[in-house]
């Protein structure tokens, strides 16, 4: 097994060497970030901002303005990063395995030597797997680290960052393996098994994993009033619910279009959508249009006054994590278990 | 066209002592596209033990697709192949290990040394013989150390026979492994796969292009042509029992096929044993059965090389 795990890496060490030092160049980074985050002091003491948007203390303002700075230069890199390199490296590390063999002919060879096709596979992608997986954990780690210090700034992870840290950006990194894997044993060839993988891993990133974020914020969003500020103070925090797309703030009131009458932010811990006034007439609303119909419920009319957002509480951010991470796991495993029957039937080049 | 009859299986007519066949084909046919051409038609042959046979023809008569559905890497579109009995698309696991296989383009890691195809060979196949492989590589002179991508062709081709022949697999598969080779490497692997051979009293199939080759080689010549078998039989016999004569002059029946020598000149391949009568060389009995498998090939509108 070892000799085993000693080829693979032989075979593939450029790859390996390739998604290693991006991650540990990343990993690195973060850890960096935190630990400069952290050496501000900032504290939850900042909080809340009185009525002119001013922190607790001058002494805060400035740590605020420096925290700022940070997060807006490297940090922003460091945070663009994870969510990007660990789906890339993914990649790198997946398409090779059964690719590149199919489109240099050394399956002849070792096809022709390996009685069972599914040793073979198992032996070339678990150890790309495992090397993967401690990657990924490290680099997850650190990317947890470093959003939990941005939350001591009220900057946690956006909905579109649910991946960029944790178990999530663990599970997202080994779906792209799994991806990358099938379809370069479908392929066969290494350049457009790339770019397949890259194209479905970015559309399972985007559409998939928003489709599935919008479906659970239609049943956990809850009405809060407007000027209900208590997630400042850590106790209550709102994140995004469905998408702004969706909404067409250019024609107000017309049948269909909630109009002007939402206020809509994608960002986290903000509403999503404000009811300013009662809707005219919901009667051609679509079903699914939650928002719109729940605008007509006798809670906001209650609300009239002061506004009510519909949000989903922050405490459910770690469902969209734990929903996220085993939608990934799910999807990347039924990719690498989809292989094994593709590279059992699959004629050596 | 003449043919020779070809041994079939379950033919009363094969001669009752013919030892059990490593090899069969019966009936195999192979067409890569629904309306295509078919690069196996119904061929059927059986490959005796402990020979080394020679797998002849042009470029594009299905050399490759019958050695490599033995191998379970095709399907056939019809008919069946069988390795010491087993049917390779319902023990796939079972044919590849009765098989040491040597590919036509031995594509090997090229990051990987000599001595790392070995190992991997020992981790892919249980029971290979990476110490006899050693062996023949060190008096072939192969470095251990090399790494394949600095191989030549020649030397490739000699890692790879020696890494088949160290599986211990009764029966050895060559596909045109001579093809890129230079004379004096061709020369080397033959004499090693004979050696090799006779020492373990294995069965080994050789597809050539290259007949004088296979003639110090083989003792067995298969001609395939336009998908079909158009001659099995052993070299000696085969030649023993032709004679070349002007074309025009024999009588038709027994008439393989007309081609032109080099020199222009016109002759006829015939079935006949007369001791008058000039006999072929090899290459010329090879050239005749391929000729006349360009009669079968007009007629099915196959393009031959």
């Amino acid at each position: 097994m070892s000799r085993a795990v000693w080829l693979t890496w032989k075979m593939h060490r450029f790859e390996v060497i390739a998604g290693v030092l991006l991650i540990g160049l990343l990993a690195i980074s973060a850890w960096i970030m935190t630990g400069h985050i952290t050496s501000l002091g900032l504290s939850d003491a900042c909080w809340p901002r009185d009525a002119d948007g001013n922190y607790a203390t001058n002494a805060c303002d400035s740590l605020m303005n420096d925290f700022y700075s940070i997060t807006s230069s490297e940090g922003g890199f460091v945070r663009i990063g994870l969510a990007l390199v660990a789906p890339i490296v993914g990649l790198i590390l997946g398409v090779p395995i059964v690719a590149r063999e199919l489109e240099l002919r050394t399956t002849s060879f070792a096809w022709s030597l390996q009685a069972s096709r599914s040793h073979w596979l198992a032996s070339r992608a678990l150890p790309m797997l495992l090397v993967a997986m401690v990657a990924f954990v490290v680099l997850g780690i650190m990317g947890s680290m470093f959003f939990d210090t941005l939350a001591v700034g009220r900057q946690g992870a956006a909905l579109t960052e649910v991946a960029s840290g944790g178990a999530a950006l663990v599970a997202r990194g080994l779906m792209a393996v799994g991806v990358a894997l099938l379809v370069g044993a479908l392929t066969g060839r290494t350049m457009p098994a790339f770019i397949i993988a890259a194209i479905v891993v970015v559309a399972w990133s985007v559409m998939g994993v928003t489709m599935i974020q919008a479906q659970l914020s239609h049943g956990w969003a809850v009405w809060t009033p407007s000027n209900d500020d208590s997630w400042q103070t850590g106790q209550l925090g709102y994140i995004a619910y469905v998408d702004h797309g969706n909404f067409d703030t250019t024609k107000p009131g017309e049948d269909g279009q909630p109009g002007a009458r939402f206020d809509f932010d994608t960002l986290d811990r903000e509403a999503i959508a404000t009811c300013g006034n009662a809707p005219d007439d919901d009667s051609g609303e679509s079903a699914e249009f939650r928002a719109w119909a729940d605008c007509a419920d006798p809670i906001y009319q209650r609300g009239n006054d002061a506004g009510w957002n519909l949000t989903v509480p922050a405490s459910r951010y770690g469902d969209y994590v734990a929903v996220d991470t085993l939608a990934s796991l799910l999807v990347g495993g039924l990719a690498i278990l989809l292989t094994f029957p593709v590279v059992a039937r699959r004629r050596p080049s | 066209m003449v043919e020779l009859p070809v041994p079939q299986v379950g033919d009363p007519d094969l001669p009752v002592s013919m030892p059990s066949p490593v090899l069969e084909a019966i009936g195999a046919s192979k067409r890569y596209r629904r309306g295509g051409s078919w690069a196996l038609r119904e061929v059927s042959l059986a490959i005796a033990p402990g020979t080394i046979t020679a797998l002849v023809g042009p470029n594009g008569a299905g050399k490759s697709t019958l050695i490599r559905s033995w191998i379970g890497f095709e399907g056939l579109t019809g008919g069946s192949v069988r390795i010491m009995g087993i049917d390779p698309t319902a023990d796939r696991a079972g044919a590849v290990g009765s098989i040491g296989y040597v590919s036509q383009s031995t594509a090997l890691y090229r990051g990987l040394t000599v001595a790392d195809h070995l190992s991997l060979a020992r981790t892919m196949r249980h029971g290979f013989d990476a110490a006899s492989a050693e062996l023949r590589l060190e008096q072939l002179d192969i470095p251990l150390s090399q790494k394949a991508g600095t191989l030549s062709g020649g030397q490739a081709a000699q890692v790879a026979l020696c890494i088949a022949l160290g599986t211990g697999a009764p029966v050895l598969l060559l596909d045109e492994p001579l093809a890129s080779l230079d004379p004096l490497a061709r020369h080397d692997f033959l004499n090693l796969l004979v050696a090799a051979v006779r020492e373990r009293g294995a069965t080994a199939l050789l597809s050539s292009h290259i007949v004088s080759d296979v003639q110090a080689a083989c003792d067995q010549l298969i001609v395939l042509g336009g998908g079909r078998v158009t001659l099995q039989a052993p070299i000696a016999q085969s030649v023993a029992e032709h004679r070349l004569v002007a074309a025009g002059t024999a009588p038709p029946e027994i008439i393989v096929a007309t081609f032109a020598r080099p020199g222009g000149e016109s002759i006829a391949l015939i079935h006949s044993s007369d001791p008058a009568l000039p006999p072929p060389t090899l290459e010329e009995l090879v050239m005749g059965y391929l000729s006349a498998a360009r009669g079968v090939t007009a007629a099915t509108g196959r393009r031959v090389a």
